[in-house]
């Protein structure tokens, strides 16, 4: 009974983190390339994506209550150079959004650490030209 | 998807494949200033690619960037929509192996895109029945609401949902196909997206000479070398070992192309509780009109193979 109560919680769970939501949080004229989900709590995952020049990208991170405040996201160049982070460590700030003014085609790696109360993350990925 | 019990083995083989990346690169420089270097791109598939784990396939297949984003730039760049550019679907009746369906439902979505991004609704009609068909033969119909994706394509008004809806299917697909150890197909399905996105670039280039897409075409070495990772992941299937040949090719090609990249330091600033980064780093692509000649020539030979 505890099992499909937790079964069933789960996946209420999931389904309360959905990227559609997220996508309404994009700004105007972006269109959306992908999303990125964490489940638990402790998570820490890393993607990477064929950043181009002269294009805007906007990744917004959501919980189920809406912005993903706690999240702290880091952009890194292909040389594994950090170029920016989402947390503002002299603020103690997560920023639930980051827009990227890309000037320099290459792979970029967009590394994630999810250590919140919120049971679940989801991040979109757009861009803009 | 439980990504930390991967997450270090996963980086290892990553790691390798850039590391193998970076010392070709290496390798290819004459520059030996420390903040800039030269992406040579010399990438030995053969050798790097034997020991790649499912996860890093993944991992890879979604860093694969959007065909939609050079179709976006096609049109900025003042290439006219035109239709004759595209894979007729009269062609479907020639895909009867899952090999060329996966492929020309990469290259179909390639063309939806681009139909969509200039709203030519009409079109997209005709394409939408096309996927149908192949994603069914595929056993992948099921991704696809099509009584949806059709009210939307019918009105122009509804191009971002029509692309959300569209791209969104597609990285459902991948994961579906990952999760049930048909990534050669999803593979085969970027594969054949990126070749059209190519060959379109190519086209409207030639006539437009617009400097972007000159560059944004240069840049594709970038994503070829990740493809061929892939492709050369699956070579024991007799047909993808020919297309990875044939792609091999076109490799040569693109690694004449010289990018430089120079590292500066990004500046940051919050607008409207968003945080904005400036990128201070630049990358330049030399390429020339035979260059573009030469990708467009042998791109048109790999396409005309698996299209028709």
């Amino acid at each position: 009974m505890f099992t499909m109560a937790m079964m069933l919680f789960q996946n209420m769970t999931k389904a309360q983190c959905k990227a559609d939501e997220c996508i309404s949080k994009l700004g105007v004229g972006y269109t959306f390339l992908k999303t990125y989900q964490m489940e638990k709590i402790g998570d820490e995952m890393e993607h990477s994506y064929v950043f181009s020049k002269e294009t805007n990208y906007m990744l917004v991170l959501c919980n189920k209550d809406g912005a993903a405040k706690n999240v702290e996201v880091s952009l890194f160049d292909s040389s594994r150079k950090l170029i920016a982070s989402n947390y503002d460590k002299k603020n103690d700030k997560y920023y639930p959004a980051i827009a990227y003014n890309c000037k320099a085609t290459g792979m970029y790696y967009l590394r994630f650490h999810f250590n919140t109360k919120s049971e679940c993350c989801v991040s979109v990925l757009a861009f803009k030209r | 998807m439980n990504f930390p019990r991967f997450y270090k083995k996963k980086a290892i083989w990553i790691n390798t494949f850039f590391f193998t990346l970076l010392l070709g690169a290496a390798s290819c420089s004459n520059k030996s200033a420390s903040n800039e270097s030269l992406l040579a791109g010399a990438v030995d598939t053969t050798a790097a690619v034997s020991k790649i784990s499912d996860q890093a396939i993944g991992d890879i297949i979604r860093s694969i960037p959007s065909p939609i984003e050079i179709s976006m730039l096609i049109k900025e760049s003042g290439g006219e929509y035109n239709a004759e550019m595209l894979n007729p679907t009269s062609n479907m009746a020639n895909y009867n192996t899952s090999f060329k369906r996966a492929l020309n439902l990469g290259i179909y979505g390639t063309d939806l895109g681009y139909i969509n991004i200039y709203s030519k609704s009409k079109d997209a009609l005709v394409y939408l029945e096309a996927i149908k068909s192949m994603a069914d033969a595929l056993s992948i119909g099921q991704f696809y609401d099509f009584a949806t994706i059709r009210r939307l394509a019918t009105n122009s008004n509804n191009v971002d949902s029509l692309l959300y809806i569209t791209t969104s299917n597609f990285e459902k697909i991948n994961e579906y196909l990952h999760k049930e150890k048909r990534s050669d197909q999803s593979v085969l399905l970027l594969t054949g997206g990126w070749i059209e996105a190519v060959y379109i670039s190519c086209s409207v280039a030639e006539k437009t000479k617009n400097k972007e897409l000159y560059e944004k075409i240069g840049e594709q070495k970038i994503v070829l070398d990740q493809l061929l990772l892939l492709l050369s992941n699956f070579s024991k299937d007799e047909n993808i070992h020919q297309l990875n040949l044939q792609l091999m090719e076109l490799h040569k090609l693109f690694s004449k192309i010289e990018i430089t990249y120079t590292y500066k330091e990004s500046s940051m600033k919050e607008v409207n509780g968003v945080l904005v980064i400036e990128d201070e780093s630049e990358s330049k692509v030399n390429i020339t009109d035979a260059q573009v000649s030469e990708i467009m020539k042998q791109v048109t030979a790999i396409r005309n193979k698996i299209s028709t």
